[in-house]
């Protein structure tokens, strides 16, 4: 791997830990949004609820959001 | 009303004061009316950059003091009658907030840019450097270290309410970046998600120069892009590296290796 690839990798990396998942306060604001949101939808087992981002080759962010419903709302 | 565009950077020693002098020089010499404001108060280089150094008798202090004149405190350089200086020699005078943005104010009436040099870092200095500014260039070299400041700076920058940023991307080596081995423009704008004003290749003569770079260098032809770029809003960027590519291209990569 090229130095500057690999360096634009690891940039990427820090770069959405400090805007991001660094501020503990914006996770748990997500979090607390995504619960409300799915919630309407669905009976949510709000622990199961987890947020990851990755990030991708071409500079954008992969967003999954994992959670474990007991139900669904009809 | 005239322009008033901060350089900043958050990491120190990318250098924004040769930036700052050379864009002012470069602006003088379109033809438009350029003052370069020495904001960075403890640490300030802006005179000698432009080698006013002997010729200060007030500056920004003496100014927000009342001590003298605005008028009074502006020093002229000598090639570009258009380019301004207000400089800053007292390393410990306290410059407030509200009468530093009144002097850019008042300045920006009667020119056509500008040019506040901010102090490294985001603390109050910065703080202040902002404050009377409309737009910012954030200047920053292709290093991972540079640019993860620059892209907090571009945070604190949208939190101020400087909508109109951009980059100036500094000393970058056209030989490394073909190579592999240097971050390019175009991966820089990738990673922050920003415009780039301005692409400026390392040029040891500018080094030694202070800004004022022989006409026809590459840091030169670099410069003034970036100053048209400022002056419309967009524009072509300088590319550090077209003399390296194809074969004679890696024989020149070669060759500034050796």
């Amino acid at each position: 791997m090229k130095k500057a690839q690999w360096t634009a990798e690891r940039l990427q990396n820090v770069l959405m830990q400090d805007r991001f998942l660094q501020g503990a306060d914006s996770m748990a604001m997500l979090r607390s949004d995504l619960a409300n949101l799915l919630g309407d939808y669905f009976d949510l087992n709000r622990s199961s609820l987890s947020v990851t981002v990755n990030p991708v080759k071409d500079g954008s962010y992969r967003v999954t959001i994992e959670a474990t419903a007991v139900r669904v709302y009809r | 009303m005239g322009r008033c565009i901060v350089i900043t950077s958050g990491k120190g020693g990318v250098g924004k004061t040769t930036v700052t002098a050379s864009l002012g020089l470069a602006l003088a010499t379109l033809g438009k009316r350029v003052v370069l404001v020495d904001a960075d108060v403890t640490l300030n280089n802006l005179d000698l950059v432009l080698g006013l150094e002997a010729a200060v008798t007030y500056d920004l202090y003496d100014v927000t003091m009342g001590t003298c004149r605005l008028k009074q405190a502006l020093l002229t350089y000598p090639d570009y009658p258009s380019l301004k200086l207000l400089p800053s020699v007292h390393p410990l005078g306290e410059v407030d907030k509200t009468a530093f943005r009144e002097v850019v104010e008042e300045l920006a009436q009667t020119q056509d840019f500008v040019l506040i040099d901010c102090p490294a870092g985001v603390d109050d200095g910065f703080v202040r450097a902002v404050s009377a500014a409309s737009e910012a260039l954030v200047v920053t070299t292709p290093t991972a270290t540079a640019l993860r400041d620059a892209d907090k700076t571009l945070g604190y920058l949208d939190a101020l309410r400087v909508s109109k940023t951009a980059l100036v991307v500094n000393r970058v080596r056209g030989d490394l970046v073909a190579s592999g081995e240097m971050l390019s423009v175009d991966d820089i704008i990738k990673l922050l998600h920003v415009r780039v004003a301005g692409c400026i290749p390392e040029d040891d003569v500018a080094l030694s120069m202070c800004g004022a770079t022989p006409v026809g260098t590459a840091h030169h032809q670099a410069v003034n892009l970036l100053a048209r770029y400022v002056i419309e809003g967009k524009g072509k960027v300088y590319d550090p590296t077209y003399i390296y590519r194809g074969p004679l291209g890696s024989l020149r990569r070669w060759l500034k290796k050796a």
